[in-house]
Protein backbone atom coordinates (compact mmCIF):
# COMPACT_ATOMS: atom_id res chain seq x y z
CA UNK A 1 0.00 0.00 0.00
CA UNK A 2 2.64 2.06 1.17
CA UNK A 3 4.54 3.04 -2.30
CA UNK A 4 7.20 4.73 -1.00
CA UNK A 5 7.80 6.22 -4.56
CA UNK A 6 4.20 8.06 -4.80
CA UNK A 7 3.96 11.45 -2.95
CA UNK A 8 0.51 10.65 -2.15
CA UNK A 9 1.29 8.00 0.21
CA UNK A 10 4.18 10.05 1.55
CA UNK A 11 2.17 12.57 2.37
CA UNK A 12 -0.97 10.31 3.30
CA UNK A 13 -3.77 11.89 1.10
CA UNK A 14 -5.74 8.95 0.80
CA UNK A 15 -8.95 8.97 -0.74
CA UNK A 16 -10.96 7.93 3.07
CA UNK A 17 -13.42 10.62 4.36
CA UNK A 18 -13.39 8.89 7.86
CA UNK A 19 -11.60 10.79 11.07
CA UNK A 20 -8.64 8.54 11.65
CA UNK A 21 -9.05 6.80 15.14
CA UNK A 22 -5.34 6.85 15.90
CA UNK A 23 -2.80 3.59 17.05
CA UNK A 24 -4.30 3.09 20.43
CA UNK A 25 -8.46 3.05 19.89
CA UNK A 26 -7.51 0.93 16.66
CA UNK A 27 -6.08 -1.64 18.58
CA UNK A 28 -9.57 -1.64 20.84
CA UNK A 29 -10.83 -2.55 17.53
CA UNK A 30 -8.22 -4.33 15.02
CA UNK A 31 -9.92 -7.99 16.36
CA UNK A 32 -13.35 -6.77 15.05
CA UNK A 33 -11.59 -5.56 12.05
CA UNK A 34 -9.86 -8.85 11.11
CA UNK A 35 -12.62 -10.57 12.15
CA UNK A 36 -15.16 -8.93 9.79
CA UNK A 37 -12.31 -9.33 6.87
CA UNK A 38 -12.28 -13.16 7.54
CA UNK A 39 -15.83 -13.67 7.65
CA UNK A 40 -16.36 -12.06 3.89
CA UNK A 41 -17.97 -8.72 5.30
CA UNK A 42 -17.14 -5.22 5.00
CA UNK A 43 -14.32 -3.93 7.37
CA UNK A 44 -14.05 -0.64 5.77
CA UNK A 45 -17.54 0.20 6.43
CA UNK A 46 -18.28 -1.76 9.73
CA UNK A 47 -14.81 0.27 11.27
CA UNK A 48 -14.12 3.15 8.97
CA UNK A 49 -12.00 4.95 11.49
CA UNK A 50 -9.58 2.05 11.80
CA UNK A 51 -9.72 1.71 7.91
CA UNK A 52 -8.48 5.37 7.69
CA UNK A 53 -5.59 4.66 10.29
CA UNK A 54 -4.72 1.28 9.11
CA UNK A 55 -4.05 3.71 5.33
CA UNK A 56 -1.83 5.84 7.11
CA UNK A 57 -0.19 4.24 10.12
CA UNK A 58 2.73 1.71 8.78
CA UNK A 59 2.87 0.33 12.36
CA UNK A 60 -0.70 -0.53 13.01
CA UNK A 61 -1.05 -1.79 9.37
CA UNK A 62 1.77 -4.15 9.68
CA UNK A 63 0.22 -5.16 13.36
CA UNK A 64 -3.36 -5.71 10.96
CA UNK A 65 -1.71 -7.92 8.43
CA UNK A 66 0.18 -9.97 11.08
CA UNK A 67 -3.06 -10.60 13.30
CA UNK A 68 -4.91 -11.73 9.81
CA UNK A 69 -2.35 -13.99 9.36
CA UNK A 70 -2.17 -15.26 12.67
CA UNK A 71 -5.70 -15.61 13.15
CA UNK A 72 -6.08 -17.16 9.64
CA UNK A 73 -3.23 -19.88 10.79
CA UNK A 74 -4.51 -20.51 14.19
CA UNK A 75 -7.87 -19.24 15.07
CA UNK A 76 -9.86 -22.35 15.75
CA UNK A 77 -7.87 -23.26 18.33
CA UNK A 78 -9.18 -23.97 21.55
CA UNK A 79 -8.58 -24.55 24.98
CA UNK A 80 -8.59 -28.40 24.91
CA UNK A 81 -7.19 -28.18 21.30
CA UNK A 82 -3.58 -26.84 21.24
CA UNK B 1 -8.46 23.74 10.28
CA UNK B 2 -7.35 19.87 10.19
CA UNK B 3 -6.77 18.50 13.65
CA UNK B 4 -5.37 15.49 14.83
CA UNK B 5 -7.82 14.07 17.02
CA UNK B 6 -7.17 10.36 18.42
CA UNK B 7 -9.94 8.75 19.10
CA UNK B 8 -11.38 6.43 22.53
CA UNK B 9 -13.22 3.75 22.27
CA UNK B 10 -16.15 5.56 23.90
CA UNK B 11 -16.17 8.34 20.73
CA UNK B 12 -15.67 5.27 18.07
CA UNK B 13 -18.55 5.88 15.38
CA UNK B 14 -22.20 3.88 16.07
CA UNK B 15 -21.13 1.17 13.73
CA UNK B 16 -18.01 0.84 15.64
CA UNK B 17 -19.69 0.87 19.17
CA UNK B 18 -19.95 -3.01 19.60
CA UNK B 19 -22.88 -4.08 22.23
CA UNK B 20 -21.93 -7.46 23.68
CA UNK B 21 -22.59 -9.59 21.52
CA UNK B 22 -24.98 -12.20 21.63
CA UNK B 23 -22.73 -14.78 22.72
CA UNK B 24 -18.96 -16.15 22.94
CA UNK B 25 -18.81 -19.52 20.54
CA UNK B 26 -18.15 -22.62 22.59
CA UNK B 27 -14.08 -22.13 22.32
CA UNK B 28 -14.17 -18.60 22.93
CA UNK B 29 -16.03 -19.71 25.94
CA UNK B 30 -13.87 -22.03 27.33
CA UNK B 31 -10.60 -20.25 26.74
CA UNK B 32 -12.55 -17.37 28.82
CA UNK B 33 -14.51 -19.65 31.47
CA UNK B 34 -10.69 -21.43 31.43
CA UNK B 35 -9.02 -17.90 32.51
CA UNK B 36 -11.27 -16.73 34.58
CA UNK B 37 -11.22 -20.08 36.74
CA UNK B 38 -9.28 -21.22 39.67
CA UNK B 39 -7.64 -24.60 39.98
CA UNK B 40 -5.91 -27.83 37.88
CA UNK B 41 -8.47 -26.68 35.07
CA UNK B 42 -7.44 -22.98 35.25
CA UNK B 43 -3.72 -24.16 35.27
CA UNK B 44 -4.45 -26.58 32.14
CA UNK B 45 -6.21 -23.87 30.02
CA UNK B 46 -3.08 -20.96 31.27
CA UNK B 47 -0.66 -23.76 30.13
CA UNK B 48 -2.29 -24.49 26.81
CA UNK B 49 -2.65 -20.76 25.80
CA UNK B 50 1.12 -20.11 26.61
CA UNK B 51 1.56 -22.58 23.92
CA UNK B 52 -0.77 -21.20 21.70
CA UNK B 53 1.19 -17.81 22.08
CA UNK B 54 4.18 -19.00 21.84
CA UNK B 55 3.67 -20.82 18.18
CA UNK B 56 1.63 -17.35 17.47
CA UNK B 57 4.31 -15.43 18.59
CA UNK B 58 7.22 -17.32 16.66
CA UNK B 59 4.86 -17.29 13.24
CA UNK B 60 4.57 -13.71 13.88
CA UNK B 61 8.04 -13.14 14.30
CA UNK B 62 9.27 -15.20 11.56
CA UNK B 63 6.69 -13.08 9.22
CA UNK B 64 8.79 -9.84 10.31
CA UNK B 65 12.04 -11.41 10.15
CA UNK B 66 13.05 -11.39 6.61
CA UNK B 67 14.40 -7.56 6.55
CA UNK B 68 16.56 -8.15 10.13
CA UNK B 69 18.14 -11.33 8.97
CA UNK B 70 17.01 -12.73 12.68
CA UNK B 71 18.54 -15.49 13.24
CA UNK B 72 16.76 -18.77 14.84
CA UNK B 73 17.88 -18.25 18.82
CA UNK B 74 16.92 -14.54 18.61
CA UNK B 75 13.14 -15.77 16.59
CA UNK B 76 12.57 -17.74 19.81
CA UNK B 77 14.17 -14.85 22.10
CA UNK B 78 11.48 -12.28 21.02
CA UNK B 79 8.66 -14.69 20.73
CA UNK B 80 9.27 -16.17 24.39
CA UNK B 81 9.04 -12.59 25.55
CA UNK B 82 6.38 -11.79 23.01
CA UNK B 83 3.98 -14.66 24.50
CA UNK B 84 5.08 -14.30 27.76
CA UNK B 85 3.91 -10.49 28.11
CA UNK B 86 1.24 -10.81 25.87
CA UNK B 87 -0.24 -14.13 28.43
CA UNK B 88 0.46 -11.56 31.18
CA UNK B 89 -2.32 -8.40 29.01
CA UNK B 90 -4.54 -11.62 28.08
CA UNK B 91 -4.86 -12.88 32.01
CA UNK B 92 -5.72 -9.15 32.79
CA UNK B 93 -8.24 -7.97 30.47
CA UNK B 94 -9.95 -11.06 30.05
CA UNK B 95 -13.00 -9.57 31.68
CA UNK B 96 -12.85 -6.75 28.97
CA UNK B 97 -13.38 -9.37 26.08
CA UNK B 98 -16.91 -9.03 24.79
CA UNK B 99 -17.04 -11.99 22.44
CA UNK B 100 -16.93 -9.49 19.65
CA UNK B 101 -14.48 -11.99 17.63
CA UNK B 102 -13.34 -15.01 18.59
CA UNK B 103 -11.43 -14.97 21.65
CA UNK B 104 -8.23 -15.93 20.03
CA UNK B 105 -8.45 -13.62 17.58
CA UNK B 106 -9.14 -11.00 20.79
CA UNK B 107 -6.26 -12.27 22.29
CA UNK B 108 -3.58 -12.81 19.14
CA UNK B 109 -3.54 -8.77 19.12
CA UNK B 110 -1.71 -8.50 22.25
CA UNK B 111 1.08 -11.24 20.43
CA UNK B 112 1.49 -9.65 17.74
CA UNK B 113 1.96 -5.97 19.29
CA UNK B 114 4.34 -7.48 21.64
CA UNK B 115 6.56 -8.95 18.63
CA UNK B 116 6.23 -5.34 17.16
CA UNK B 117 7.62 -3.86 20.38
CA UNK B 118 10.10 -6.62 20.81
CA UNK B 119 11.62 -6.55 17.39
CA UNK B 120 12.17 -2.78 17.23
CA UNK B 121 14.92 -3.53 19.64
CA UNK B 122 16.80 -5.43 16.93
CA UNK B 123 15.69 -2.73 14.38
CA UNK B 124 18.98 -0.51 14.58
CA UNK B 125 21.89 -3.75 15.06
CA UNK B 126 20.75 -4.69 11.63
CA UNK B 127 19.61 -1.90 9.70
CA UNK B 128 21.63 1.29 11.65
CA UNK B 129 20.40 4.64 10.25
CA UNK B 130 21.74 8.05 11.58
CA UNK B 131 18.64 9.84 12.58
CA UNK B 132 20.75 12.89 12.16
CA UNK B 133 21.13 12.19 8.43
CA UNK B 134 19.18 14.56 5.75
CA UNK B 135 17.85 11.33 4.68
CA UNK B 136 15.14 13.54 2.96
CA UNK B 137 17.79 14.63 0.39
CA UNK B 138 16.96 11.34 -0.94
CA UNK B 139 13.99 12.77 -2.25
CA UNK B 140 15.22 13.20 -5.79
CA UNK B 141 15.26 9.49 -6.16
CA UNK B 142 11.60 9.31 -5.49
CA UNK B 143 11.20 11.71 -8.82
CA UNK B 144 13.90 9.43 -10.87
CA UNK B 145 11.78 6.84 -9.80
CA UNK B 146 8.70 8.18 -11.85
CA UNK B 147 10.35 9.44 -14.98
CA UNK B 148 7.20 9.96 -16.60
CA UNK B 149 6.35 12.65 -14.02
CA UNK B 150 6.54 16.21 -15.82
CA UNK B 151 8.22 19.63 -14.59
CA UNK B 152 5.38 20.16 -12.32
CA UNK B 153 5.84 17.06 -10.26
CA UNK B 154 9.82 18.05 -9.95
CA UNK B 155 8.84 21.29 -9.10
CA UNK B 156 6.40 19.57 -6.59
CA UNK B 157 9.38 17.26 -5.23
CA UNK B 158 11.64 20.33 -4.90
CA UNK B 159 8.76 22.47 -2.71
CA UNK B 160 8.30 19.36 -0.39
CA UNK B 161 12.04 18.64 -0.20
CA UNK B 162 12.16 23.27 1.11
CA UNK B 163 8.97 22.42 3.61
CA UNK B 164 10.37 19.58 4.91
CA UNK B 165 13.69 21.80 5.67
CA UNK B 166 12.10 24.91 6.58
CA UNK B 167 8.19 24.46 7.57
CA UNK B 168 8.84 21.15 10.29
CA UNK B 169 9.89 21.40 13.68
CA UNK B 170 12.85 19.18 14.47
CA UNK B 171 11.32 16.41 16.05
CA UNK B 172 8.54 16.44 12.93
CA UNK B 173 11.29 16.47 10.51
CA UNK B 174 13.26 13.54 12.53
CA UNK B 175 9.81 11.63 12.52
CA UNK B 176 8.94 12.44 9.06
CA UNK B 177 12.73 11.32 7.43
CA UNK B 178 12.74 8.37 9.45
CA UNK B 179 9.16 7.01 8.91
CA UNK B 180 8.46 8.20 5.89
CA UNK B 181 10.98 8.32 4.19
CA UNK B 182 13.62 5.71 5.48
CA UNK B 183 10.81 3.40 6.44
CA UNK B 184 12.11 3.00 10.10
CA UNK B 185 9.69 0.38 12.07
CA UNK B 186 7.55 2.85 14.29
CA UNK B 187 8.29 1.08 17.50
CA UNK B 188 11.69 1.22 16.68
CA UNK B 189 11.74 4.70 16.44
CA UNK B 190 9.65 5.49 19.19
CA UNK B 191 11.71 3.55 21.40
CA UNK B 192 14.95 5.46 20.14
CA UNK B 193 13.48 8.60 21.27
CA UNK B 194 12.08 7.53 24.51
CA UNK B 195 8.46 7.52 23.39
CA UNK B 196 5.77 5.43 22.65
CA UNK B 197 3.26 4.40 18.97
CA UNK B 198 0.71 6.78 20.18
CA UNK B 199 2.89 9.73 20.04
CA UNK B 200 5.02 8.97 16.95
CA UNK B 201 2.49 8.46 15.20
CA UNK B 202 0.33 12.12 16.14
CA UNK B 203 4.15 13.89 15.29
CA UNK B 204 4.19 12.15 11.54
CA UNK B 205 0.51 12.81 11.21
CA UNK B 206 1.08 16.64 12.14
CA UNK B 207 4.49 16.49 10.07
CA UNK B 208 1.95 15.56 7.10
CA UNK B 209 -0.58 17.76 7.38
CA UNK B 210 2.12 20.87 7.90
CA UNK B 211 3.61 20.00 4.38
CA UNK B 212 0.32 19.13 2.87
CA UNK B 213 -0.45 22.81 3.86
CA UNK B 214 2.80 23.85 2.42
CA UNK B 215 2.24 22.48 -0.79
CA UNK B 216 -1.20 23.85 -0.73
CA UNK B 217 0.26 27.36 0.16
CA UNK B 218 2.35 27.38 -2.87
CA UNK B 219 -0.66 26.26 -5.07
CA UNK B 220 0.12 22.45 -5.52
CA UNK B 221 -2.91 21.22 -3.19
CA UNK B 222 -2.93 17.69 -2.65
CA UNK B 223 -6.53 16.11 -2.70
CA UNK B 224 -7.33 15.39 0.87
CA UNK B 225 -10.50 14.32 1.56
CA UNK B 226 -9.97 13.27 4.74
CA UNK B 227 -12.22 15.56 7.67
CA UNK B 228 -9.42 14.93 10.29
CA UNK B 229 -11.47 17.47 12.26
CA UNK B 230 -12.47 17.81 15.70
Amino acid sequence: MNDRHDLDALLATDTTDDVDAGCAAGFEVLHRYVEAELSGGDPGRELPGLDAHLHRCPACREDYLGLLSVAREFGDAGPSAT
Amino acid sequence: MLVYRPLVSSELSHDEVTTASAGHDDASRSWVEGLQGSGREHDRCVARLHALLVRVARHETLRRAGVLHLRGPEVDDIAQQAADDALMAIKAKVADFRGESRFTTWAYRFVVFEVSTKIGRHFWRHRPIDLDDAGWERLPDLQAAAPHRAAEERELFALLRRAIEHDLSDLQRRVFVAIALNEVPMDAFARELGSNRNAVYKTLFDARRKLRASLADAGHARPLSSRESA
